[in-house]
C-alpha cells in the first residue's frame, strides 16, 4: 500500500510517517504546491493521497479522478455513511483523503481513527502545556529570584522566601511580581 | 447567542454562520453583504472563509465546516449527481452573478492565429476555427497538443471553453489537452509555459493582458449572452434546519447584489475587493472589468462591455431551472454523466426558485413567476435599452433552448457523448 502525501507540512507529515510506518504502510512522497500533480500521481500510483485540506492542489486531484478511472478520489463517507470520523480529519487535523476504491473501507477507517487521536493527543498535549506555562513561569522567576537573594546577600532559602513574602507584603503585590521586578532591576523597589 | 432577526420577530436557528469563498471578483455578494453590514442588518454574525479550491469548498458545506459559500453554478448540480466527485445534496436558492469569464491564450498561440484569420481579434468564431486550422497543421507535424486550463472539471469554465472549442469542430477530449489548475495560479501557468490558454473568472484574464503575456479571445458573455456563474449554495440537510437563517442570508445577498449593480458602485467594490484579505490584487486589475471595460489585447484600449458583470438586473439572481439543466446536458455531451437521469426532477431538487421567491418578497422586489425560459432567442438589439427585467440570452451558435427542449437541444450537439435514446426513455416529458 502506498500513501501520497500533497502540501503537508513537515510539521503534520511527520506524524504522519510514524503512524503509516507503524501500520506497514509506505510513504511516499511529501511534496509542495508547486509540484506537476498529474506527472506525481501518474508515476507514483498511490493507493491514497492525504492532502492539505485547503491545498489549492485539490482541484487537481479531482481532474484526475474523472479522467483515469483507477486514480484515487474523494472520500468524504466510509460505506455509504457519512462519517463523522472524516470530518474531523478536516477539521481537526486539516487532512482531506483521497483512495482508490479497492482500499477496504475498515482499513480507511483505522487509518483515520489513529490519524485523529495522535493528532488529537498531540494537539491535547500541547493545549495542557500551554494553559500550564503561566504558572511554570511564576515559579521559575520565584526560585530565581530567591538565589539572587540567596547569593547577593548570602541568605538562607528560607530568610529569602521571607524577605520576598515581606517585600510582597508591603507592596501590595504578587510575591511573582517582586520576584520579577527583583530579577529586572536588581531591587526590591 | 439567540439573536432576534429584527424584520419579523423570529430568532434565527444559527445566526453565526461561516460562508467560504474563493478569491475572484465575483467573491463580491459575499464580502459587501458583509463589509456594508447587509448580513449584519439581518442579525447575521458572518465569518468570511477564504477558499484555494472548489472541491475544498463542496467538501467543507457537505461535512459541514463550512455553513454555506460562493459557488461555480455547475457545481450543486454536478455534487446532487456525484459527477466528478462525491455526491454531496446541496441546494441553491440564488444566482450571485451572471457573465465575467473569459477565454485567454498566450501571445505566441495568438499569434499563430492572427496570421490564419486577423479576425480573431474581434470573433470568437473565427478565433475557434482559425485554432481548429493550427490544430490539424500540429497534427500532421506530429507537434504536441495544446494544453489549457480550466480550475475545476465540472466547471462552468471548462464547459464553455468545451462549447467554444466544439464550434469549430475541436474536440476538447481529443485534440487539445485540458488541465485542472487553481485560479491564483493560472497567469503563473501561462508564463512558465505550462498551458497555452485558459478560462477563468475576473481579474485572471485582465491581469494576464495587463502583463502583456496573453490574449482574450472570447468572453463568457460572447459565448452566452447572460448565463449563470456563481450561485449561493448550502447543502440540503442544512438548509432544512435553518430556514431562517437561509432565508435571511438570501435577503443580505440580494440587497448586497442590488447595491454592487449600481454603476457608482463599482469602483468602491473594486477598492474593497482587491484588499489583502479578499483577492489581493492591485486595484486597478480588478477595477476594469468591474467598471465594464473588456481589456482583451495589450496596447489597444479596453471594449466597453457594460454587461461584463451582472449581479442583479436581468432577474440575475433567479435561480432559473433551464440553467441547470444546461449544465447537465453539457455533462452528458463531453461523457461526464452516463447514466440517464430524470433532468427535470435532478434539477427541481438543487436549485429552488420557490426559496429565492420568498426572500425576494421580503426584499420588495419583483421575480419571475415561472422557473423556466427559453434561452437563445432574445438578441443585444431586440432588448429596450430601459429594461432591467430581462437581458438579451444568444449563445454563439445561435442555437435556441426552448422550455422543455433541453434533449432536444442536446441532440443536435457536435462531438456529443449523449446516449439520447436513453435519455428520452427515462424523461417522458412531452418535449416541444
Amino acid at each position: 500500500m502506498k500513501v501520497l502525501l500533497i502540501d503537508i507540512d513537515e510539521h503534520r507529515a511527520k506524524k504522519i510517517d510514524a503512524i503509516i510506518t507503524w501500520a506497514g504502510i509506505e510513504l511516499l512522497s511529501v511534496t509542495d504546491s508547486d509540484a506537476d500533480i498529474y506527472q506525481l500521481v501518474g508515476e507514483l500510483h498511490p493507493e491514497i493521497i492525504l492532502v492539505d485540506t485547503n491545498s489549492p492542489n485539490r482541484d487537481t486531484l479531482e481532474h484526475l479522478a474523472q479522467l483515469q478511472k483507477g486514480a484515487p478520489r474523494t472520500v468524504i463517507n466510509l460505506g455509504g455513511n457519512r462519517s463523522e470520523s472524516i470530518n474531523r480529519l478536516a477539521s481537526e487535523a486539516g487532512i482531506s483523503l483521497y483512495a482508490i476504491d479497492a482500499v477496504p473501507t475498515a482499513l480507511l477507517q483505522s487509518l483515520i481513527d489513529i490519524a485523529i487521536s495522535y493528532f488529537h493527543s498531540v494537539n491535547q498535549l500541547r493545549a495542557e502545556v500551554e494553559a500550564l506555562k503561566p504558572t511554570t513561569d511564576a515559579r521559575q522567576s520565584l526560585n530565581k529570584a530567591k538565589k539572587f537573594i540567596m547569593d547577593t546577600y548570602g541568605l538562607t532559602e528560607d530568610q529569602a522566601t521571607d524577605l520576598l513574602n515581606k517585600n510582597a507584603d508591603r507592596q501590595r503585590k504578587p510575591v511573582t511580581d517582586v520576584a520579577r521586578q527583583l530579577l529586572d532591576t536588581g531591587s526590591f523597589i | 447567542m439567540g439573536t432576534i432577526n429584527n424584520r419579523n420577530g423570529l430568532q434565527l436557528e444559527k445566526p453565526d454562520v461561516t460562508l467560504g469563498f474563493i478569491p475572484l471578483t465575483d467573491c463580491a455578494p459575499l464580502v459587501i453583504a458583509q463589509e456594508k453590514g447587509y448580513f449584519a442588518g439581518e442579525g447575521l454574525n458572518v465569518t468570511l472563509s477564504r477558499e484555494a479550491s472548489w472541491a475544498g469548498i463542496r467538501d467543507k458545506v457537505g461535512l459541514g465546516i463550512l455553513d454555506g459559500a460562493q459557488m461555480l453554478a455547475s457545481i450543486p448540480v454536478a455534487s446532487r449527481l456525484g459527477v466528478g466527485g462525491p455526491k454531496i445534496d446541496m441546494v441553491s436558492a440564488m444566482v450571485l452573478d451572471l457573465n465575467g469569464n473569459a477565454i485567454t491564450i498566450n501571445n505566441q498561440l495568438y499569434k499563430h492565429l492572427y496570421e490564419i484569420d486577423s479576425r480573431c481579434e474581434f470573433s470568437p468564431l473565427i478565433a475557434a476555427q482559425a485554432l481548429q486550422c493550427l490544430i490539424e497543421e500540429n497534427k500532421r507535424s506530429k507537434r504536441p497538443k495544446l494544453r489549457f486550463g480550466v480550475v475545476y472539471p465540472c466547471s462552468t469554465q471548462s464547459y464553455e471553453l468545451r462549447y467554444w472549442l466544439a464550434s469549430a469542430g475541436i474536440d476538447p477530449d481529443r485534440d487539445i489537452e485540458i488541465v485542472v489548475i487553481p485560479p491564483p495560479k493560472m497567469v503563473t501557468a501561462m508564463t512558465d509555459g505550462d498551458i497555452h490558454g485558459f478560462c477563468v473568472g475576473e481579474p485572471w484574464n485582465t491581469l494576464a493582458v495587463q502583463q502583456q503575456i496573453g490574449h482574450v479571445v472570447a468572453t463568457k458573455y460572447q459565448l452566452w449572452n447572460n448565463s449563470p456563474e456563481k450561485v449561493f449554495a448550502v447543502s440540503e440537510s442544512w438548509s432544512k434546519e435553518n430556514p431562517l437563517t437561509h432565508q435571511a442570508m438570501l435577503r443580505a445577498l440580494i440587497k448586497a447584489c442590488i447595491w454592487l449593480d449600481k454603476k457608482e458602485n463599482r469602483r468602491a467594490t473594486a477598492k474593497i475587493i482587491s484588499q489583502a484579505a479578499y483577492i489581493a490584487l492591485p486595484e486597478e486589475t480588478v477595477a476594469l472589468s468591474l467598471t465594464g471595460s473588456s481589456l482583451k489585447h495589450h496596447g489597444l484600449p479596453a471594449e466597453k462591455v457594460e454587461d461584463f458583470h451582472v449581479f442583479h438586473r436581468y432577474s440575475a439572481n433567479f435561480p432559473w431551472l433551464n440553467h441547470a439543466e444546461w449544465f447537465i446536458s453539457q455533462m452528458y455531451r463531453w461523457g461526464q454523466l452516463t447514466t440517464p437521469v430524470n433532468i427535470e426532477e435532478t434539477v427541481a431538487a438543487v436549485y429552488k426558485p420557490s426559496l429565492f421567491r420568498i426572500a425576494a418578497a421580503a426584499v420588495g422586489i419583483e421575480c419571475p413567476s415561472i422557473d423556466r425560459k427559453t434561452e437563445g432567442n432574445l438578441h443585444e438589439k431586440m432588448i429596450l435599452t430601459k429594461s432591467q427585467h430581462i437581458g438579451p440570452n444568444q449563445f454563439l451558435d445561435g442555437q435556441v433552448i426552448s422550455v422543455g427542449g433541453i434533449i432536444k437541444y442536446l441532440e443536435k450537439q457536435n462531438l456529443s457523448k449523449a446516449d439520447i435514446p436513453a435519455l428520452r426513455l427515462i424523461n417522458t416529458r412531452k418535449e416541444v
